[in-house]
């Protein structure tokens, strides 16, 4: 069972110091669940606590890409972060719904609504501290 | 059908030896007879008594310088002024049935010499010598065309232009000349029949129609006319007759006046239809005549075979080649088989072609039957034989057959559309069954397996009727007898022209001997790759836990009117185990709990968190606690488990009193309620799934159950796909639940088989029907 990191695309680009933007394209499972949690750890690691995760080329997730989706929440969540789901197809949607996902963490429609989320979040966390 | 062949082929090979045996003792008989005729006619010459005249017959030979029996023939030649005629008495001075046709023939080859090697003249000087002092006033001889046209080669005593408009018969005219070619058999008309076609028909009266046979061959026939009708002939008669007309054969095309040596064909013509066989596309041989001692064809020779030809038992082509026919393929001497037409067209010239004929070849004792159209053609005297077997299809069906028997295998076709079964007789065995009881449907084959081994025959089955792909799986077979046998089921779907399933066929074989090696071998490997072993170790050990939990067969839970039956499929073998779950208990207070749930993640970690999450569950129950107190609870467990797992599940509580069923889940795909024929997933309450959050909130459902509704909870491996979305999923697996069933675990079945899913997952599945 060798992964096949190329069923699953991750392009991460960083907006600024702490956020980043990752986007996700193909299939998230078993075989790539681990491929996007190293990005997003890596994100974590080196301070960008908000994380934006844009689903809009994600085809399919399962159980595991659910998994590292609510690790890498509850790690950003643990350092005061958050991770924001953004544009998800209506497959992915479906599953983030059924699962509860989405009643926990809200899908924005955009990328750009998920970056206005997490800025009024930071700043707010900024005012906070 | 093994022992009749052994036995037709022992035949054959008795017959042949047989055969040689008389030929050699019949042919000094002959030789011994012939002498003393010769001795006989020198005596009553006055050659002395016959001790002096056997003398005298050896000194003359020697002074000649010719063999002594070519001496006495010549002596018997010149003595008889009617040669034919005269020849006749050592036949019957012989004594057989047979008479003595070889020194007869080899005096008519003689004679035929002294006779004109044309045709007509010979015709004329028959007609003089031979049978006019036997009352007949015309006869014609012909000359057998390839195709079973006849040409009138000589002719004697007809009224003028008669002869000229029989010059030429075309094939199927069906004159009695062209019948007695056909049937290879001398005829007699002691009065013409009315209607009956050929030349001088209009003189009515007697006629004698025979083949004229040179080495077995027919090369023409000879007629002869009585102007009136005639008594049925004397045994004499016939016999002179069929000489006369054997004689004439050595006056037409195609004999071969070298003698009876089959052999001393020229070479040139051989190589010829040897090039012809090899610029052939099909497999061909080129078959020579054996002619034994008394001129008649016993067998033919593989003279030659041409690069396509492969033999049917699958011998070298070297090995066949020169081998005889009989030899090669015993079967062909069955009545209406190859040989015989071989034999016919040799004997008749009459091209012969068949587009459907069974070539029997024996391997190893075993019949092969194989089926192919098959051509023949005369050329000079062998036979140009070739063959296409009819389809590769076909062929490997019969060897199919042939192998099921060897390797223990027995086969089966089952029927979609009318459920009709149909085993062989191998496989009857194969189940401990007698032939007269009914085959076991593949629906019914769990019952007859280890009820470890049914969720492979569900898998089996789901590949094979769902996806409809060909599938195989190994289950420990539990005959009726007690007998445990390991078998491998083999199948392939066939469908119809618009791709629809129309039957199953395939295969079941006993690999009880193979097994115990391949479990052997496996246990070596086990020892020598120690990492991969402990890998192996780790997921046996998933697995076990996984089965003590939940068997794979668990009795289904029948309360209070009630009926729950569960199914878990683990996920395919090779992959790690995953970490699904169901309940069904009766609580303390008579209430029934029912979940499902899925541990994200695969192998050991998924396993001991589902084993974990089912016994708090169970536990959390007992308290009396609703669904979603009881999810929420479990949500924790999750939670503050070290690894951090996440999981879904379904939690209901069935109180049979109220027929409710309370339900919450968490983060679970829909039950499905089928109710009326409908099928519908019922509405989401919220709930996050197990693991995720340190505290979640859960909803709770109430549905009240009526008659006969049936509700479905499943983990995901029942859905999941990648192409389609949980919706579109969801949507097919309520179009499959709605269709009827009556029983519940066949409909559970059913679901399994049919379900679109096509991932690896594992599977659960709890059906719940309400009477």
């Amino acid at each position: 069972m060798s992964p096949e990191p190329e069923n699953l695309n991750v392009e991460v680009t960083i907006h600024d110091a702490d956020t980043a933007v990752v986007a996700v394209g193909g299939e998230l499972d078993l075989d790539t669940a681990t491929l996007l949690h190293t990005h997003l750890a890596n994100q974590i690691h080196h301070g960008r606590l908000h994380l934006v995760l844009d689903l809009s080329g994600l085809e399919f997730m399962d159980s595991s890409g659910l998994n590292t989706v609510i690790k890498a929440t509850r790690e950003t969540r643990q350092a005061n972060g958050n991770l924001y789901l953004a544009a998800a197809t209506p497959t992915v949607h479906r599953l983030l719904e059924i699962t509860g996902m989405s009643a926990a963490s809200p899908i924005h429609s955009s990328v750009d609504d998920a970056l206005k989320a997490a800025s009024s979040a930071s700043a707010s966390a900024g005012e906070a501290s | 059908m093994t022992g009749g062949n052994q036995r037709l082929d022992a035949l054959a090979a008795t017959v042949e030896q047989l055969r040689s045996d008389l030929a050699v003792a019949q042919e000094s008989t002959d030789a011994r007879a012939l002498i003393g005729i010769a001795t006989g006619i020198l005596v009553e010459r006055g050659h002395g008594g016959p001790t002096e005249a056997a003398q005298h017959l050896e000194s003359l030979a020697e002074a000649a310088r010719v063999p002594l029996l070519e001496l006495a023939a010549d002596v018997v030649n010149a003595a008889s002024g009617d040669a034919v005629t005269d020849i006749t008495p050592p036949a019957t001075a012989n004594g057989g049935p047979h008479g003595a046709p070889g020194p007869v023939l080899r005096l008519r080859a003689a004679e035929a010499g002294s006779l004109s090697s044309d045709a007509q003249s010979a015709a004329e000087a028959l007609l003089d010598q031979a049978l006019a002092p036997l009352g007949a006033d015309s006869l014609a001889l012909w000359a057998a065309g390839q195709d079973g046209a006849l040409v009138l080669a000589g002719h004697a005593g007809f009224p003028r232009g008669e002869a000229e408009r029989w010059r030429y018969v075309p094939p199927g005219v069906g004159t009695l000349a062209q019948r007695v070619l056909t049937e290879r058999k001398p005829r007699w008309y002691g009065s013409l029949p009315a209607g009956a076609l050929g030349i001088g028909q209009r003189g009515g009266g007697a006629r004698a129609v025979l083949p004229a046979e040179s080495a077995g061959r027919i090369l023409g026939v000879l007629e002869v006319c009585w102007p009136h009708p005639q008594p049925p002939l004397t045994p004499a008669t016939t016999r002179q007759l069929d000489a006369l007309a054997d004689l004439c054969a050595h006056t037409l095309p195609g004999a071969d006046l070298g003698g009876h040596n089959t052999d001393s064909h020229p070479d040139d013509a051989m190589n010829a239809l040897g090039d012809l066989a090899d610029g052939l596309l099909d497999p061909a041989l080129v078959l020579r005549p054996l002619i034994d001692a008394h001129d008649a064809v016993s067998d033919f020779r593989i003279a030659h075979t041409n690069a396509y030809f492969t033999d049917l038992a699958g011998r070298p082509r070297s090995a066949v080649t020169g081998m005889s026919l009989l030899e090669a393929y015993p079967l062909t001497a069955r009545e209406g088989g190859l040989y015989e037409h071989v034999q016919r067209v040799h004997a008749t010239g009459e091209p012969f072609r068949s587009e459907r004929m069974a070539l029997g070849a024996l391997v190893d004792d075993v019949p092969l039957s194989t089926v192919a159209s098959v051509g023949m053609a005369r050329f000079g005297d062998s036979v140009l034989l070739t063959w296409r077997v009819e389809s590769e299809t076909v062929r490997l069906a019969e060897l199919l057959q042939h192998a099921q028997r060897l390797g223990r295998i027995g086969g089966f076709e089952e029927s979609v559309v009318s459920r009709q079964v149909i085993w062989n007789s191998q496989l009857f065995s194969l189940f401990g069954l007698p032939p007269t009881s009914s085959p076991v449907p593949l629906e019914r084959l769990h019952r007859h397996a280890h009820p470890d081994d049914s969720v492979a025959i569900g898998r089996f089955l789901r590949t094979l009727l769902h996806h409809r792909h060909s599938a195989s799986t190994a289950f420990r077979l539990q005959r009726a007898d007690g007998v445990v046998r390991h078998i491998r089921i083999v199948a392939e779907p066939v469908t119809g022209p618009a791709g629809q399933l129309v039957a199953v066929r395939g295969a079941y074989q006993d690999v009880s001997s193979q097994h115990w090696t391949e479990v052997a071998l496996a246990a070596t490997r086990d020892r020598l790759a120690d990492s991969e072993q402990q890998s192996a170790e780790r997921n046996r050990l998933a697995l076990q836990l996984q089965q003590a939990i939940m068997p794979p067969s668990p009795p289904a839970v029948d309360t209070a009117g009630l009926r729950v039956a569960v199914r878990y499929r683990p996920a395919e073998e090779g992959h790690l185990v995953g970490g699904d779950w169901y309940d069904a208990v009766v609580l303390p207070s008579n209430k029934v709990m029912l979940a499902v749930g899925d541990v994200a993640g695969h192998g050991i970690k998924a396993a001991t968190g589902m084993v974990v999450l089912r016994n708090a569950l169970r536990g959390l129950a007992a308290t009396g606690a609703g669904p979603a107190q009881l999810l929420g609870w479990l949500n924790s467990v999750a939670h503050h488990l070290t690894d951090q797992v996440t999981a879904t599940a379904i939690c209901g509580v069935y109180d049979p009193e109220t027929r409710q069923l309370r339900w919450a889940r968490a983060g679970h795909p829909p039950p499905v309620l089928v109710r009326g024929g409908e099928a519908t997933a019922l509405p989401l309450p919220g709930g996050i799934l197990l693991g995720a959050m340190p505290e979640a909130p859960y909803e709770e459902h109430l549905v009240t159950l009526e008659a006969d509704d049936r509700l479905l909870m499943y983990t995901d491996g029942l859905i999941e796909r990648r192409d389609l979305s949980v919706q579109q999923s969801l949507e097919h697996l309520l179009s499959i639940a709605q269709e009827p069933a009556p029983e519940l675990d066949k409909y559970l079945d059913r679901l399994l088989t049919h379900s679109r899913s096509d991932t690896d997952d594992d599977t659960c599945l709890i059906g719940v029907h309400l009477r």
